[in-house]
């Protein structure tokens, strides 16, 4: 179809105008998605460049782990994003610039866009993945400037640009390359050079006698094995197949509709436009898995110590995770609540929300490597660090806490292994730099995590127990009566256990560690306690229980007894639903 | 200000030759050159890989003299601190200076841009070589969680390393206990856990994948030791539990509730459960004589809940084997732990020498853990046991000997406390230990940050065949199961053949 000069510079206008409003979108888009949520899920001090090397795509994981820091910071982190589409339209640019007289060669290239932009709000789709898209489609855009004629030189030309994509960005980047070659012979209708593919293809095979590692499936697959979580979102692999998706546009629609619309071409391009923009505002939003990302900023906040704005966001919710329970008692005990508000939480999980010892996943135990780094109780830290850098090998927090074990151990050798690996990440070299120069003056001590491991110390050895947490911390208790965190956890795992006779044995703890109360919850446990059991009048340490909680603990048990069925029962009491009385009849998993 | 010193007579003559092919002018220091990894003083094999190093006090460009008793030198020059050795000029060397002295003469330009030398390194290069391959296998430091992990041979020749086996395609499955008869590469065997479940064997003629599993045993083969003729592997089999302190700086106990010696007929895939070595005590870790005409093991009083872990003492046992009728003598015990002092485990015979290495440790039997586990010896003729000067303040674990009885290898914890490296010492007729030296690498620094574990290496005469993908061919196929040999299994005591009692473990084997 023929263009007139005015018409192909409107429409160029009109492409690069739409980009630029595209672009601008995204960085309003990205404040919505909260990409630095990105960050708290992949965290990993980068790997180095010989290990990189090693193998297909490995580049591009170095690449996505010093990616991931970018985008701690907002605004950075939308400029690199905003690059990377910029990387892509100009490749696909460059890939389908044979259509570029097409009056939808703008709209198109832009509607191509749409899933790589919808693919940033996947907090777990690994950068790694994203870097060797985007690598793909540069290098195959670059390689696509060049053609041989000559079949074997083409064949040839492909297999080197082959290996050159294959081991920057792995499988990823040479399924967008096959798909690129393609693209140009059929666009350019020299069908025969179609075979200049097949070099690309047994690319993988090629790869086979270096690592006798890799199984067939592995060579072809392995930047998308690489992942550790391997369930990929559908817009992956919408993004890696957008070649072959333009493809038909430009042969099919693209001709029926400038049929349609013979003399408008610029109209065609305007209102293709708008059509793509419409469509990303209508989407953008539907795309962000809210729930993921409320879970995410509960991590991004509890990794940063930022305990109020752990309650914040979870505040009034009745059904949560039993980690977000479990990062939501810690945020309780960091504000000094743990033992007055446990119950404003549903607490289902019963010691399980305080607890996550017997779900071996690496994940799961980076927090309880935190948890019990807070507690000053250093070698189940170091534990459950090692444990989580089974598969999170380069984790920040899971370095910080081998660093900091290590360095209390006296093992500095060994901390400095793994500050050594920490350095990498930009974002610790300042705290990298402080524990070094502590480790070099000898000065260790002065560090308070550290601090608190020698002190928290046990001085006779006992096994901490996997199966079960709250004998380990009882015994770490004993050892450390001072240790307030040990104890008001250890409360607290009586209490949802429904031992209250524990909890009353451990009330002389409180006098100890200088309680001017007790906490409410523990008020409530013992008024069930008087109820059942006739203890000795001492038995409080010369605690009282407030009138309040009497009063309310009379009335709780009126409103129990006025209702006949278990949930009209439920009903009644429904003022005292955060009372530990609630949960002991009703909430609790050991509830009757 | 440099000190000018006097250099005794030997390094003198090494610091002649060398200084034709140093610096020009350069003055002496008195300062000694730190160098990483320790390769200092150490006797080396004449076939291993060039031993590559940081110079940890360089200079703006520093240069590596190494020289032999021939008057062969090379140099290599740094800008960055690391020496990394030409391999062809390396095996040159040590060829031609076999039986003498290896000088390494390392001068360093300063700020002022003048030259000095710093004190020479003095090696020995031994005329006894070294098997040219290990086979280990990398975990990462985790107790109760794994993902990655793998069986690998590496060339003590060069730094060519070929994995073996590795999880990442059986769906990360734990693996472990590679052994192999004698070093032969063509007699392996290994453990597959999880989904892939057995134990692969090769026999130099065929591979087998079985399954030692039986009702009659207290679990599948754990750790292993072939017969020297190849038709016979000692296997314990555990009832293995971890329990984790609470004080700093251990890591792990590893305790067993139960365990047996019991033996599997390779060519009939099936297993006995000879009743010396199946008794009510825990018999562990068997391993053969070099002639097959004993088995020695470790074997300590049966285990109750009361008493504490650290009371747990192995001693070190022998039994003689007929290999024609395939009976065992009588028990004997070579070392009793109580008149030791320590627990042993891990017991090997050296060939060509009257040695048995073992290591001593406070408790227990699995000494990996074990900051206090280091290597002994116990001397066949006399009885005597020796205490070599490889130890370290850290664990020492796991010595097997070369093919020759000439090179002791063994993992030490020493560099960083936490990780296990491998560690080779040369052993003269005597019994007598030279300073140990570690695994050379290609990159220097490559220990500093590395985070597996080298775990069991092993000797081997050659490079074994097989291949991930080969192994992963036979192991997605089930495992045969092994039949048990009630006939050959009576026990002595009460003539029956009752399975072996089995009490749950924790997990089946996590070194």
């Amino acid at each position: 179809m023929e263009v007139s000069l005015k018409q192909a510079s409107l429409i160029k206008f009109t492409g690069y105008a739409g980009f630029i409003l595209v672009l601008a979108y995204l960085f309003r888009f990205l404040g919505k998605v909260d990409i630095s949520l990105i960050y708290y899920w992949q965290q990993s001090a980068p790997p180095s460049l010989m290990e990189s090397l090693k193998i297909p795509g490995g580049i591009c994981e170095l690449a996505g782990a010093r990616f991931v820091e970018l985008l701690t910071r907002p605004f950075t982190g939308s400029i690199a994003l905003a690059l990377m589409v910029s990387i892509l339209f100009f490749s696909l640019l460059v890939i389908f610039r044979q259509r570029k007289e097409n009056p939808l060669y703008f709209t198109v290239m832009l509607a191509g866009l749409i899933p790589f932009i919808f693919m940033f709000p996947h907090y777990r789709l690994p950068a790694a993945l994203i870097m060797s898209l985007t690598a793909g489609f540069l290098l195959s855009a670059i390689q696509s400037l060049y053609a041989f004629r000559n079949l074997i030189a083409g064949s040839l030309y492909n297999l080197l640009a082959g290996i050159v994509i294959y081991m920057v960005a792995g499988s990823a980047g040479l399924l967008v390359f096959v798909q690129v070659i393609l693209i140009q012979k059929i666009l350019t209708k020299r069908y025969p050079e179609l075979l200049t593919i097949l070099p690309v293809l047994i690319l993988p095979l090629l790869y086979l006698p270096l690592n006798t590692s890799f199984t067939i499936s592995r060579a072809y697959l392995i930047s998308f094995l690489v992942s550790p979580y391997d369930d990929l979102p559908l817009i992956f692999y919408f993004c890696v197949f957008v070649p072959l998706l333009i493809l038909p546009v430009f042969k099919g629609m693209g001709y029926i509709l400038t049929r349609i619309f013979p003399k408008r071409s610029h109209i065609l391009n305007i209102s293709g436009i708008i059509l793509v923009l419409a469509v990303l505002l209508f989407f953008s939003d539907k795309s962000i898995n809210t729930q993921e990302r409320q879970l995410f900023k509960i991590y991004e906040a509890s990794f940063g110590d930022d305990w109020n704005r752990v309650l914040d966001l979870t505040a009034g919710q009745s059904r949560i995770s039993q980690l977000v329970q479990f990062e939501v008692n810690r945020a309780l005990y960091q504000t000094g609540r743990l033992l007055d508000s446990l119950f404003s939480y549903p607490q289902h999980y019963g010691e399980g929300g305080l607890f996550l010892e017997g779900n071996n996943s690496s994940r799961i135990a980076v927090h309880m490597s935190d948890f019990y780094f807070d507690m000053g109780y250093a070698n189940e830290a170091r534990h459950w660090a090692n444990e989580a850098q089974v598969v999170l090998m380069r984790h920040p927090v899971v370095l910080k806490n081998l660093v900091l074990t290590y360095a209390a151990m006296g093992r500095e050798d060994a901390a400095l292994k793994y500050l050594r690996i920490l350095e990498r990440s930009g974002l610790f070299k300042d705290w990298c730099a402080s524990i070094d120069e502590m480790i070099e003056t000898n000065t260790v001590v002065e560090d308070p995590a550290i601090n608190s491991f020698i002190l928290n110390n046990p001085e006779t050895d006992f096994f901490a127990l996997t199966s079960d947490p709250t004998r380990k911390l009882m015994t770490f208790y004993s050892h450390n009566p001072d240790n307030k965190m040990a104890f008001e956890y250890l409360v607290a795992g009586y209490l949802l256990h429904h031992q209250i006779s524990r909890v009353a044995d451990l009330l002389p703890g409180f006098r100890h560690l200088g309680y001017e109360k007790l906490p409410r919850t523990v008020e409530e446990a013992m008024l069930i306690y008087l109820a059942r059991a006739k203890p000795d009048k001492h038995f409080l340490a010369d605690y009282s229980i407030s009138k309040k909680t009497m009063e309310d603990f009379t009335d709780f048990s009126k409103l129990v007894l006025s209702g006949k069925t278990r949930e009209e029962q439920m009903l009644n009491v429904s003022p005292y639903t955060d009372t530990y009385w609630y949960y002991f009849l009703f909430s609790s998993p050991y509830a009757s | 200000m440099l000190r000018k010193i006097k250099i005794i007579i030997p390094c003198a003559l090494s610091l002649v030759l060398a200084c034709g092919h140093g610096p020009d002018e350069y003055e002496q220091s008195g300062e000694a050159p730190e160098i990483y990894p320790d390769y200092t003083s150490v006797v080396i094999p004449p076939n291993i890989a060039p031993m590559n190093f940081r110079i940890k006090n360089p200079g703006k460009v520093s240069i590596a003299e190494l020289s032999n008793n021939r008057n062969t030198t090379l140099r290599v020059k740094s800008r960055t601190g690391q020496v990394k050795i030409p391999q062809k000029k390396w095996k040159r060397l040590l060829e031609e200076g076999k039986g003498g002295m290896l000088t390494i003469s390392i001068y360093r330009k300063t700020k002022k841009n003048r030259w000095e030398m710093l004190a020479p390194v003095v090696n020995e290069i031994a005329s006894d070589r070294i098997d040219p391959y290990i086979a280990f296998r990398k975990i990462p430091p985790a107790n109760i969680i794994w993902k990655s992990m793998g069986i690998y041979q590496r060339s003590l020749e060069n730094f060519r390393e070929f994995p073996i086996m590795v999880n990442s395609i059986t769906d990360n499955n734990c693996m472990n206990c590679h052994s192999f008869n004698a070093g032969d590469p063509r007699q392996m065997l290994f453990h597959m856990r999880g989904p892939y479940g057995g134990t692969l064997l090769t026999t130099g003629e065929a591979l087998h994948f079985v399954d030692t599993k039986s009702d009659h045993t207290r679990s599948a083969g754990v750790y292993p030791s072939w017969h020297p003729d190849g038709d016979l592997i000692a296997f314990s089999a555990n009832m293995i539990n971890q329990w984790f302190p609470s004080r700093m700086g251990t890591t792990c106990y590893v305790m067993d509730k139960y365990s047996d010696i019991v033996l599997y007929d390779v060519k009939a895939n099936s297993i006995t459960r000879p009743a010396e070595l199946a008794s009510e005590k825990l018999e562990n870790v068997p391993a053969w004589s070099n002639d097959g005409k004993k088995l020695y093991y470790i074997c300590t009083d049966p285990i109750s809940d009361t008493l504490p872990h650290t009371s747990i003492l192995f001693s070190l046992m022998q039994i003689g084997f007929d290999k024609e009728t395939r009976k065992f003598g009588v028990p004997d015990t070579l070392i009793k732990a109580k008149d030791f002092g320590r627990s042993i485990t891990f017991p090997r015979e050296a060939p060509g020498k009257e040695l048995v290495s073992f290591i001593g440790l406070d408790h227990g039997y699995f000494s990996i853990y074990n900051n206090e586990a280091d290597v002994y010896f116990y001397h066949t003729g006399t009885g005597k046991i020796t205490k070599p000067g490889i130890n370290s303040e850290y664990t020492e674990s796991y010595p097997s000997w070369s093919e020759n009885g000439d090179w002791l290898m063994f993992v030490s914890k020493r560099d960083d406390g936490i990780m296990s490296q491998v560690w080779f010492s040369h052993i003269d007729e005597n019994g007598m230990a030279g300073k140990p030296f570690v695994l050379p690498q290609k990159n220097p620094d490559f220990y500093e940050d590395y985070i597996y574990n080298f775990n069991r290496p092993e000797f081997i005469s050659g490079k074994v065949s097989l291949n991930p993908r080969r192994v992963f061919a036979i192991v997605k196929q089930s495992a045969e199961t092994s039949s048990f040999n009630k006939a050959a299994s009576v026990s002595l005591s009460s003539g029956a053949t009752i399975p072996a009692d089995k009490k749950e473990s924790t997990f089946y084997h996590h070194e």
